[in-house]
């Protein structure tokens, strides 16, 4: 029993780092209508620019730091370099970043990955409380209070500041937004910018646990969409919900049951999903005119 | 991205495919054939990919699971029970294509976002569970199979030229079944559902089997491509099955260009040859490169390689015949046509509108009764409810047998809803009979089979069938059957497609559509005759009564004439006829009676001409204060 909670406990910190990635892809999908496939990779190459800087001599934190001003200048490179130009249709937008996750992986490997996979110094303090038989560690408990103060950061943006009132309204009805004078451009730069920065600290909780090489991400990618199709692809709230369910279930079958059925259970669950509530559990259905 | 789908590429892929058979000749080295043979392995499955993507309009981004099934069923059968390599072949490329359809099955019900990440999602489960311990027994688990070897005679099929030819020939076949597929009807039909799923589901067309059918198609091309990597290989281990693969195979589709099938071949081709090129390098730098090549065309260049190559291949042409003297230029008539050149020209409609407009002069109301009989469609009360909205409410209208009954109003008055309630499309409260049946029980295809047709606002032609086809498409009494049988060109098949043709081809003379326009392609159409064509594949279904959704939307005045002469041909063809129109002008032309509808309620109802000069009609059309 202490060990199902113990698994439980750290499957809400890890779902929640999955709910994150599941948050950056919903919250691109809002802004720029196009769901990204390459959110993960991007985490995982931002993460390796860290490591190449902390072996270069940098201490941990300076290294994380640099490496976050970095990714918020490489996610809004990203939109405007390979996004932007040209931008047709939806399907072509979406193989842009399929090839852009080929890409990131490809580059990881050519630039960084000689050696790998490396083992990724944790910024988290180890080791961890007991309550009975139930084991809590500490890096759990952090990334659940991180994970949660950038959820209250978000809310509070959207609800007070002016930019994010205009994330909603993109969000909603992206063509009046325009014609009401918000620059979605504009908006799609700052979003790429938050992505960037967000899919960084993903990989720097998530590299000390699972080391660090260039398929790190792909599970998690999956799982991400997983969990934002539970939550409902078109709610931001959800996609936390989604990712604690995932995490939960994912960490209690690789427990009791193997390694291998963790995706296949993440797939199992989206499909149940999809056929008993299409529409996740908060999203909203989609109504187009004929 | 989802380019056009063609139509004529028979000639070419028979060209590549001898080029390739020729290929030997001229290729020596042993490391250059090599590549060739994974680049055409690769194309058996592409080639499929092609039909899923181009030509049905789905998405899989998971299509080497079904590699991994044919090699993996075909070397364990051999492995395990020790069957010969035919039958073990058949076994795998069977076994590939029933996981497809009900793998497909399941992922056609997403919409196309969902069968992306759903496909992406498998090819990940798929390693997971090959190289994991439950299915080892069968599989070999992480260490892996190796494969049997086979030959014919004593020629070994796994290197050399025996391979090559054995590559070579899968690759032929795969072209072949999803050439053929693409010339039959579930063939077109596929592409109707591609440009409207609605759109399709009204002409009759089922449009979950059609989708599941280009999954089972592009599976079994894929398994016999993984039962070639098997012979390949020589050693099967679950990495080279993985999610990274799929993803390739989807990008090789997309640079050779979308809707070609050769564009999967030159696809693979290019990724492999670049790839190899730079093996001296390393692995990953050919990958980095490759990576950046795909993101350079989907970004520039995203018509894809097939394009490019059709488009210089057109200009040399022009530019020969050009250079040669006038004799060869009758020759060079024969040569490669680009669509846009040539005979296909739109002539200007002046000349039968002309004509149109004068027969057009006497009021409908002055022509002979109607036949007997109760009202053809009974709307009785119905109402549409979006959440708060009401679309329609208490609506009630009579179409009498015979009649051109117009519905008009103001924008957002609910006609588009109210047809949509007609076909089928919209669930209502209320009730509509036609002919006194019940229609609350029917489907959409139903109601097709009981005799209602309908036209859209937006014609939702395909574009890249000609519009002799586009009508056939809606000219076929159902869309059943099998379609293996119609494949192999079994009789029934033929038979039904030829009772399509005469269908067409009779609706298309009594709307007077110029002959010589017949193989124009639909995208080349202009508006005015793309709604005419509309018109005339809602007629190939000989329906009793036909629903017009706004048929002279964004036409000129020679193009309304051409419309209305239409619908005088189809009304003396004996069909009721239920029109949305706008121009009062038009309305006074052609409809016998006219409802008119306000914010979802009847405003009023009678002949044309009662309801043209009830003063609440003009103030709703043109505003109070009008002085008489």
């Amino acid at each position: 029993m202490g060990l199902a909670i113990s698994v439980i406990v750290s499957g809400i910190a890890f779902g929640l780092l999955i709910g994150m990635l599941a948050f950056i892809l919903v919250f691109l999908y809002k802004t720029t209508g196009v769901a990204n496939f390459a959110v993960g990779n991007i985490g995982m190459f931002e993460t390796f620019v860290v490591y190449k800087l902390y072996t270069s001599g940098f201490g941990i934190w300076q290294a994380a730091g640099i490496g976050m001003l970095c990714s918020a200048v490489f996610g809004v490179l990203i939109y405007q370099v390979v996004l932007r130009p040209f931008s047709g249709n939806q399907a072509n937008t979406l193989v842009r970043t399929v090839a852009l996750f080929l890409l990131l992986a490809a580059m990881a490997d050519v630039f960084f990955g000689e050696h790998q996979p490396y083992s990724f110094p944790s910024l988290l303090p180890k080791g961890g409380a007991t309550i009975g038989d139930v084991l809590i560690q500490w890096s759990d408990l952090i990334t659940v209070a991180i994970v949660v103060t950038i959820v209250a950061g978000f809310l509070a943006m959207f609800r007070y500041t002016k930019t994010g009132l205009q994330f909603l309204a993109v969000a909603q009805r992206p063509q009046i937004a325009q014609l009401l004078g918000v620059r979605v451009p504009r908006l799609s730069a700052i979003a790429y910018l938050l992505a960037g920065c967000l899919a960084l600290l993903i990989g720097l909780l998530l590299a000390p646990k699972q080391l660090l090489f260039s398929q790190v991400m792909d599970p998690i990618l999956l799982y991400a969409f997983a969990a934002a199709v539970v939550g409902g692809f078109t709610s931001l709230g959800g996609t936390f919900v989604g990712g604690i369910i995932i995490g939960v279930v994912v960490d209690l079958v690789s427990t009791y049951w193997g390694g291998d059925l963790t995706l296949a259970s993440a797939l199992g669950i989206m499909l149940l999903t999809l056929a008993v509530r299409p529409n996740g559990l908060f999203g909203a259905a989609q109504v187009a005119r004929l | 991205m989802l380019t056009r789908a063609r139509d004529n590429v028979g000639v070419p892929a028979l060209i590549l495919l001898v080029l390739l058979a020729i290929a030997p000749l001229f290729v020596r080295d042993i490391a250059s054939q090599g590549i060739l043979v994974i680049a055409m392995i690769y194309a058996i499955g592409a080639v499929g990919l092609d039909l899923l993507i181009g030509y049905s309009g789905q998405f899989s981004f998971g299509q080497f699971v079904y590699f991994a099934i044919g090699a993996y069923v075909m070397t364990s059968i051999r492995v395990h029970a020790q069957w010969p390599w035919v039958p073990a072949m058949v076994a795998g490329v069977l076994a590939s294509g029933l996981v497809a359809t009900i793998i497909g099955g399941i992922f056609v019900r997403l919409k196309f976002f969902g069968a992306a990440v759903g496909t992406f999602f498998l090819g990940a489960v798929a390693v997971d569970l090959l190289s994991g311990q439950r299915l080892a027994e069968w599989t070999g688990g992480s260490n892996g199979l190796p494969v049997p070897s086979a030959s014919i005679g004593s020629q070994s099929l796994m290197s050399g030229d025996g391979l090559y030819y054995a590559s070579l020939v899968a690759l032929a076949m795969s072209v072949g079944i999803c050439l053929r597929y693409t010339h039959v009807r579930a063939g077109k039909a596929a592409r109707v559902v591609k440009e409207n799923e609605i759109v399709a589901a009204v002409l009759g067309i089922r449009v979950f089997r059609e989708k599941v059918r280009a999954q089972a198609i592009a599976g079994v091309t894929a398994g016999l491509g993984g039962c070639l990597l098997a012979l390949d290989i020589g050693y099967l281990s679950p990495e080279t099955f993985g999610v990274s693969q799929s993803i390739e195979l989807f990008a090789m589709v997309a640079v050779g260009g979308t809707g070609s099938l050769v564009g999967a071949i030159l696809g693979s081709i290019f990724f492999f040859s670049m790839v190899n090129g730079l093996a001296e390098t390393s692995a990953s730098a050919s990958q980095l490169l490759f990576s950046i090549v795909l993101l350079l065309v989907v970004v520039l260049f995203n018509r894809g390689l097939y394009d490019l190559m059709e488009q210089s291949v057109l200009q040399a042409w022009r530019g020969l015949s050009r250079l040669l003297p006038p004799a060869a230029m009758r020759l060079a008539q024969w040569g490669p046509r680009h669509r846009n050149t040539g005979s296909t020209e739109a002539p200007a409609p002046t000349s039968s509108a002309a004509a149109a407009t004068d027969t057009l002069v006497e009021p409908a109301n002055d022509r002979a009764l109607p036949p007997a009989g109760g009202p053809l469609l009974c709307v009785d009360r119905i109402g549409v409810d979006f959440g708060g909205v009401k679309a329609l409410e208490d609506v009630c209208i009579d179409v009498r047998r015979g009649d051109v009954h117009a519905i008009i109003g103001p924008n957002g008055a609910g006609k588009t809803t109210l047809l949509n309630c007609i076909s089928g499309i919209q669930p209502i409260t209320g009730r509509i009979t036609l002919d006194g049946t019940d229609l609350s029980k029917n489907s959409v295809s139903e109601r097709r089979a009981l005799g209602i047709s309908r036209t859209f606002q937006h014609p939702s032609l395909v574009a890249d069938l000609d519009v002799l086809h586009n009508v056939e498409v809606g000219a076929y009494e159902t869309h059943n059957g099998s379609v293996t049988l119609e494949l192999l060109g079994g009789p029934t098949p033929r038979r039904r497609d030829r009772t399509a043709r005469g269908r067409a081809i009779a609706a298309l003379e009594l709307l007077d559509f110029p002959r010589q326009r017949w193989n124009a392609p639909a995208g080349d159409l202009t508006m005015g005759e793309q709604k005419h064509v509309d018109i005339a594949r809602a007629m190939a279904n000989q329906p009793k009564l036909l629903l017009l959704d706004e048929p002279t939307s964004g036409l000129g005045v020679e193009e309304m004439a051409a419309v209305a002469q239409a619908i005088q041909a189809v009304r003396d063809a004996g069909v009721t006829v239920l029109v949305i129109a706008h121009h009062v002008g038009f309305i006074r032309q052609i409809a016998d009676r006219c409802t008119v509808l306000d914010f979802g309620r009847v405003l009023a109802a009678g002949t044309t001409g009662d309801v043209l000069s009830n003063d609440r009609v003009v103030e709703v059309f043109v505003g109070a204060g009008v002085q008489a």
